[in-house]
């Protein structure tokens, strides 16, 4: 209806105006009653709200990309959760996607073996700032999950030795490897409840994880006897000293209480390196190209400058810019070896000393070590890079073949 | 508030005029809490709650909450789906807690419940501006109030045929609708504004709890708002021409209920031996339903205005009162009529019309009206079997085609819970008339969350059936049925980086979230036009393992036209428009 | 109209004046009020509770009982599909005793020829009796001219239809759903015009003709449209094929003939033809077929196109099991006993659909003038 005055108002200005002259006290309780009503409507939609269908949100929702790829818990066992703590949802990352969740971290363990990432938080029901995140990673291999927990592991720290692996702690951390999984839980501070929980974990994993406990790799072993422990090993699954061909490589740091001539100086960065090869003849040609690789770097010394090594006879390499000496031999299926030697005197007693290790070493255990080869190692030592196309359209790959149908429709 | 003077014989003190005993004697509170001021607050207590389920219609919000509740008590989407589908789905039975009101006390809901009423009803009531006659004239009956039953008539044939085409005037519907797709996402614009503005003056007020879609990373985008935006604002403007006048004139929900409150038990009731034919009762009567005369029950909206507005207070709400006209004594000409003894003030005898009033001829040839744009609208070719529009990808869970569009009423509910603003309401060409502000994904837009199924929890009809995430994703019991696929995905290599522009690219691949992967690459190492040397990989479809998810659209780096995109063929819910003969056992085989 | 108002309705109204009981419960007429008041009561009462009733009950009864309409999973609401079954055991006749598997005829005369090797199988009586509604499949796929091979014989439709008339059928019908255009694939090969002749009934494809199948084991095709209009009320199938190459199968004989039963987008039947010829054996056991190796097309088919790749076989085979006239034709008539036999042979004989070793079966081989 429009205005009947010029539109000269906006709002209406007789409000709740009204004629009747008399009420009712019944319409007063009957008032109260729809009121009454309305507050039952209002709580039951609030008790709704605040009991949902769990089903409905399962895992969380994706960014995209991320892949999340079985519902189901993979290798992480069940009642991670100290009390106090709740489980949040499980996500799984391959290869492929790895990097959604560690981002640049991901190459580290693309190069160890990595096959598989189990992530799970633990929240703390009373502080929600709280948690402990845990990732648990397959890699593949004992050696691998070994190689990728000495990797991360600081130099200084001595690990001890975990049902099937290597453990330590930290602070606010818990590094652990059980047979070929490699297990991470960052707790978000160092407070007792985050502490407990990481003590929970460390010792609900250890009792869980698929894997069976054996003895650690063979190398570890062969340091042992020189009193190197296994904190000082590492483990190069591929591309060690960035040489293409070094696969599989053990090495070891010694503690200076290791090496024969103590003269104090702080510099000594002598490394031991150990790897099984397929065979003697095998060990010996990698034992060469070992040494042609350290001679990339360096010069080899006259045999005059050098007291023979060994009965081998090995020739030792100076790197053109730090001096330090390097180089290899085998014995047997095994290469064994001497890098960053500070010079000439400690060089040769660490060989000497490793490569008596070396000839200690059980047959059944260097056995062992050249059966857990990966095949790629027993093979070819380097992939053969992309073979380059010819120009033009015979370059698109053809897609797979099938009895291709004609074009026509098939009749009877 | 009318202004009493203070008693005469009593030292009363002055008080606040709220607080004043009315002139009758009566404390204070029966002129608070009457019935009309009852109402009242019912309507901002529905109206309140109906905005309070949208904006928790969010997937970190809804929780538990009933997000559908207004659409499933609307007795009309019940009835109209159970003509359609032959089945009351869910919990749509909840429209029988309007329907017994109805059938006891009239069409309560439309002045008790309805949000869209109560909006009506605000802005008619701050915006009109006229005396009282200008009032009493503008809510007289008029004939066009029956238009809303041939709508009716019209919907519920069509619906019985399996069209649903009630949701584009049913109330509750179109009020979601135009929140959804217009009205909130202009809202939560300016509240971002407003927090821009507020941010560079160094205030930092929390203001996402008055956002509908936090933690979007984008506004909030529908295909079509003008228009739905402005179907809103017409209707709305419309009041201040006619009042109610939606709710008089188009309500299918409101000629529902008029039809059903033919049975109610009670009614408006006026005493012709007080009514003095003022037609004050007129002024704010809502439904028009003339209680000044014989009432149309059909009309009437149960708001209680009238009672508030007689003066002589002959009006009342009374339980099946019988006609007067047997026990009228004397004859109204000569003035000697006489009523129970009293005589008759009133000229008019008339008290009720149990209506409505429209013409058995009518209501036939509405019918027949409707069964005839039945096959005009279902043999477009955009809703058929034929030639459908391949961008028609509906959400997942949907039924096919046909019983799609038997159960959705475009309410758009799963527009407003879709966290990737993929769903955008489906216009005339997509999916025809029939199809008008269905659900449709827009690649380009978003994409569909892989561990997401909120739109199947929301769907109040069961277009888009409840799945879980676990049928969804074919996991579990669902591994051996495989996951529901929306569509598959085809490259254009023309556009793609890899396949024709030398460009080193392999987004698509690696967004593809299905393990194994839908997306598989040919590597291979060229040397580009200008000498360097990359390493292209360039991408192919696995249509066995495709879900039609569309991420690959979305993250494809050729934003304008993507190199990959997805179309409808290939998805599940429609065994007539597979791409492949038996895709589960190839990817088994694979 | 009403009289206008006392006072004017803008100005608040005066003080009020004592009001009157209204009804006083003593009023003169006030007991029949009450009591049309309480029968209204009633009434209303009734009509409402009975609509609530029933408006209740189809909306909350538990799915299963009479007239309720609850569906709170939305299952009840899917349509469920109204599929067919052939009879068990398709239309197969138990064979005669003493009779052979394959019946092979070698002529010129059509007419001798069909008897002959219809006889060697146990002869037309033995097939179809009086009384008996008989469909006769024959291949009207393409729209070419008989004489091109890609189309079965018209004369040869003809001819059966005469036998089975004389056998007493009630009634011969014949039908074929081709790719495209039924009327000019039925027109331009003949066999339209002999059908009409002979005064069997034919079946042209329509929309509405066709309902989903059932064949329970199929491996591809468990549910498929299927031309249903044609089978109400038959007894006997007879399947009518020519011998022809096939550039996606290899050859198209008697099994592959009732993929012209089929409807739906058989295209995608290409992803596997073998496997679909498979469940097109397991899908439709017919009572016999007819292989017609009077006309040969060797080469480029199924559509062939030029004369020469049509050569004459002058031969005619009659069977119950069609995987074996196939694989006679194969051998014999397409001459390729030297290639390895086309991938659904050892599907249709890993399933028991038929005996790809015709050599192993009873055959009966006769030569006519």
């Amino acid at each position: 209806m429009a205005p009947s005055q010029p539109g000269e108002r906006l709002f209406n200005p007789h409000g709740r105006r009204h004629y009747r002259r008399r009420y009712s006290h019944t319409e007063v309780r009957i008032g109260l009653l729809i009121l009454a009503c309305l507050v039952a409507v209002a709580a039951w939609v609030a008790w709704a709200g605040a009991h949902p269908d769990p089903a409905l949100f399962g895992r969380g929702l994706l960014d995209p990309g991320a892949s999340s790829s079985s519902a189901e818990r993979g290798p992480l066992p069940d009642e991670l959760a100290a009390p106090g703590f709740v489980e949040g949802p499980v996500r799984h990352f391959d290869p492929d996607t790895l990097y959604e969740k560690i981002n640049g971290r991901a190459g580290y363990f693309t190069s160890r073996g990595f096959v598989r990432l189990s992530f799970v938080s633990l929240g703390d029901q009373a502080d929600a700032a709280r948690a402990v995140d845990l990732e648990l990673y397959d890699m593949g291999s004992a050696e691998n999950a070994l190689g990728a927990y000495s990797g991360e592991k600081p130099e200084a720290v001595e690990p001890e030795r975990a049902v099937a692996g290597l453990r330590h702690r930290d602070q606010n951390a818990l590094y652990l490897t059980h047979d070929r999984f490699y297990a991470r839980a960052i707790g978000s501070d160092d407070s007792e409840a985050v502490v407990a929980q990481l003590q929970h974990l460390q010792e609900r994993l250890q009792q869980a994880l698929p894997g069976r406990a054996a003895a650690l790799p063979w190398a570890h072993q062969l340091f042992q006897a020189l009193d190197i422990g296994s904190g000082a090993i590492e483990y190069h699954r591929e591309n060690a000293f960035s040489f293409g061909f070094a696969r599989g490589v053990y090495v070891a740091r010694p503690t200076p209480a290791a090496t024969d001539a103590g003269s104090g100086d702080d510099l000594d960065e002598t490394e031991l390196f150990v790897v099984a090869a397929p065979g003697s003849a095998a060990a010996e040609a990698l034992a060469a190209r070992f040494v042609e690789g350290f001679a990339s770097y360096g010069e080899r010394l006259s045999a005059a400058a050098t007291e023979p090594a060994d009965a081998n006879g090995s020739t030792w390499v100076q790197d053109r810019y730090l001096s330090t000496l390097a180089t290899a031999a085998s014995h047997g299926a095994l290469v064994y070896g001497v890098r960053s030697a500070p010079d000439v005197p400690r060089a040769a007693a660490a060989l000497a000393r490793l490569a008596a290790a070396a000839r200690a070493l059980p047959p059944d255990t260097l056995a062992a070590a050249v059966a857990a080869l990966e095949p790629a190692q027993a093979a070819a030592p380097a992939k053969a890079p992309l073979a380059p196309a010819a120009e033009g359209p015979e370059s698109y790959p053809k897609p797979p073949a099938e009895d291709a149908p004609t074009a026509e429709e098939a009749g009877h | 508030m009318s202004k009493a003077p203070p008693k005469p014989a009593s030292k009363a003190k002055r008080r606040l005029p709220l607080l004043q005993p009315n002139r009758d004697g009566t404390p204070f509170y029966t002129r608070t809490l009457r019935i009309t001021n009852v109402r009242v607050l019912s309507q901002v207590f529905f109206f309140a709650l109906f905005v309070f389920l949208l904006m928790t219609t969010w997937f970190s919000r809804i929780g538990g909450y009933p997000v559908s509740l207004f659409l499933e008590l609307d007795p009309l989407v019940g009835l109209a789906t159970a003509l359609s589908t032959h089945t009351v789905y869910r919990w749509l039975w909840r429209g029988l807690l309007v329907l017994i009101p109805t059938l006891l006390f009239g069409r309560v809901f439309c002045n008790w419940l309805c949000p869209y009423g109560a909006l009506h009803q605000f802005i008619g009531f701050i915006f009109n501006i006229g005396s009282n006659r200008d009032h009493i004239a503008a809510n007289r009956y008029r004939p066009i109030y029956q238009l809303k039953y041939y709508i009716l008539a019209v919907m519920l044939v069509l619906a019985a045929f399996g069209s649903l085409q009630i949701g584009l005037l049913d109330p509750i519907a179109l009020l979601v609708r135009s929140f959804t797709v217009s009205v909130m996402p202009a809202s939560d614009l300016a509240v971002t504004g407003l927090g821009r503005e507020l941010a560079e003056r160094g205030l930092e007020p929390e203001l996402s709890p008055l956002l509908s879609a936090p933690g979007a990373a984008d506004a909030r985008i529908f295909d079509g708002a003008i228009f739905v935006g402005l179907m809103l604002l017409g209707l709305v403007a419309m009041n201040l021409f006619i009042p109610r006048f939606f709710c008089r004139v188009l309500c299918p929900l409101g000629a529902m209920l008029g039809v059903l409150s033919r049975l109610s038990l009670w009614r408006i009731d006026r005493d012709p031996t007080r009514c003095t034919d003022c037609d004050l009762c007129l002024k704010g009567c809502e439904g028009a339903s003339d209680p000044q005369a014989a009432l149309r029950k059909s009309e009437c909206f149960v708001c209680f205005n009238c009672i508030d507005d007689c003066p002589e207070d002959a009006l009342s709400f009374k339980l099946t009162p019988p006609p007067l006209s047997a026990h009228l004594v004397g004859s109204l000409k000569d003035g000697s009529a006489r009523l129970f003894g009293r005589p008759l003030k009133s000229q008019i005898l008339g008290t009720e019309n149990a209506g409505p009033a429209v013409p058995r001829r009518r209501w036939i040839l509405a019918s027949l009206g409707g069964a005839v744009a039945y096959p005009f609208m279902r043999l477009s070719k955009a809703v058929g079997a034929r030639g459908f529009h391949e961008k028609v990808i509906r959400p997942p869970g949907s039924v096919a085609e046909p019983e799609f569009l038997e159960r959705c009423i475009k309410c758009d509910q799963c527009l407003n819970v879709c966290p990737t603003n993929v769903l955008q309401p489906a216009s005339l060409e997509k999916a025809g008339f029939e199809g008008l502000w269905t659900p449709v994904m827009d690649f380009s837009v978003g994409f569909c969350q892989l561990n997401c199924a909120l739109c199947s929890e929301v769907c109040p009809t069961g277009a888009i059936q409840k799945i879980s995430v676990e049928k969804k994703l074919g996991l579990g019991e669902h591994e051996d049925a495989g996951p529901l696929r929306l569509g598959t995905a085809f490259f254009n290599r023309g556009r793609c980086l890899p396949w024709a522009m030398e460009t080193p690219c392999v987004v698509c691949e690696e967004v593809c979230p299905v393990t194994p992967k839908a997306i598989g690459t040919y590597d291979e190492s060229i040397v580009r036009w200008d000498g360097e040397r990359v390493t292209l990989n360039r991408p192919y479809m696995r249509p066995e393992l495709c879900i039609g998810c569309g991420i690959c659209e979305h993250e494809c780096p050729v934003i304008d036209d993507a190199a990959v995109y997805v179309t409808a063929v290939g998805e599940s819910r429609d065994p007539g428009r597979t791409l492949l003969l038996d895709s589960a056992r190839q990817r088994k085989k694979g | 109209m009403p009289p206008p108002p006392k006072k004017p309705a803008t100005e608040p109204p005066p003080e009020p004046p004592e009001l009157p009981e209204s009804r006083p419960n003593s009023a003169p007429g006030l007991e029949s009020y009450r009591r049309e008041q309480r029968r209204r009561f009633l009434k209303g009462a009734l009509a409402s509770s009975g609509l609530a009733l029933g408006a209740g009950w189809a909306a909350l009864a538990p799915p299963g009982f009479p007239l309720s309409l609850r569906d709170p999973t939305g299952e009840l609401g899917k349509p469920r599909p109204s599929s067919l079954r052939l009879p068990e055991g398709g239309y197969a006749v138990a064979p005669r005793l003493g009779a052979a598997d394959l019946g092979i005829a070698h002529g010129s005369q059509l007419m001798p020829m069909l008897r002959a090797a219809i006889d060697a199988i146990g002869g037309i009586q033995h097939f179809i009796q009086r009384g008996d509604v008989v469909l006769l499949k024959p291949n009207v796929a393409f729209e070419r001219a008989a004489a091109l091979g890609a189309t079965s014989d018209p004369e040869l439709l003809g001819a059966l239809v005469a036998l089975c008339r004389e056998a007493g059928a009630a009634e011969v019908r014949v039908a074929d759903n081709p790719i495209e255009s039924p009327e000019a694939c039925f027109a331009r090969s003949g066999l339209q015009r002999a059908a009409v002749e002979a005064g069997a009934r034919l079946f042209l494809p329509q929309h509405a003709d066709f309902r989903e199948l059932l064949t329970p084991g199929a491996a591809l095709i468990e549910r498929w449209p299927f031309f249903a209009r044609p089978f109400s009320g038959v007894t006997k199938v007879i399947g009518l094929a020519p011998v022809k190459d096939h550039n996606l199968c290899r050859a198209s004989m008697t099994t592959k003939n009732w993929y012209g039963l089929l409807g739906g987008r058989r295209n995608q039947f290409h992803q596997d033809i073998h496997g679909i010829i498979a469940d097109l054996a397991l899908m439709l056991r017919p009572s016999f077929v007819v292989l017609d190796g009077r006309r040969v097309l060797h080469r480029s088919g199924p559509t062939g196109g030029s004369l020469s790749d049509v050569k004459a076989g002058h031969t005619l085979v009659a069977a119950t099991d069609s995987l074996a006239a196939d694989a006679y034709g194969w051998s014999e008539l397409l001459e390729r006993r030297d290639e390895p036999l086309p991938r659904y042979f050892a599907l249709c004989a890993e399933r028991h659909l038929g005996q790809p070793d015709y050599r192993a079966l009873r055959l009966a081989e006769v030569r006519l003038g």
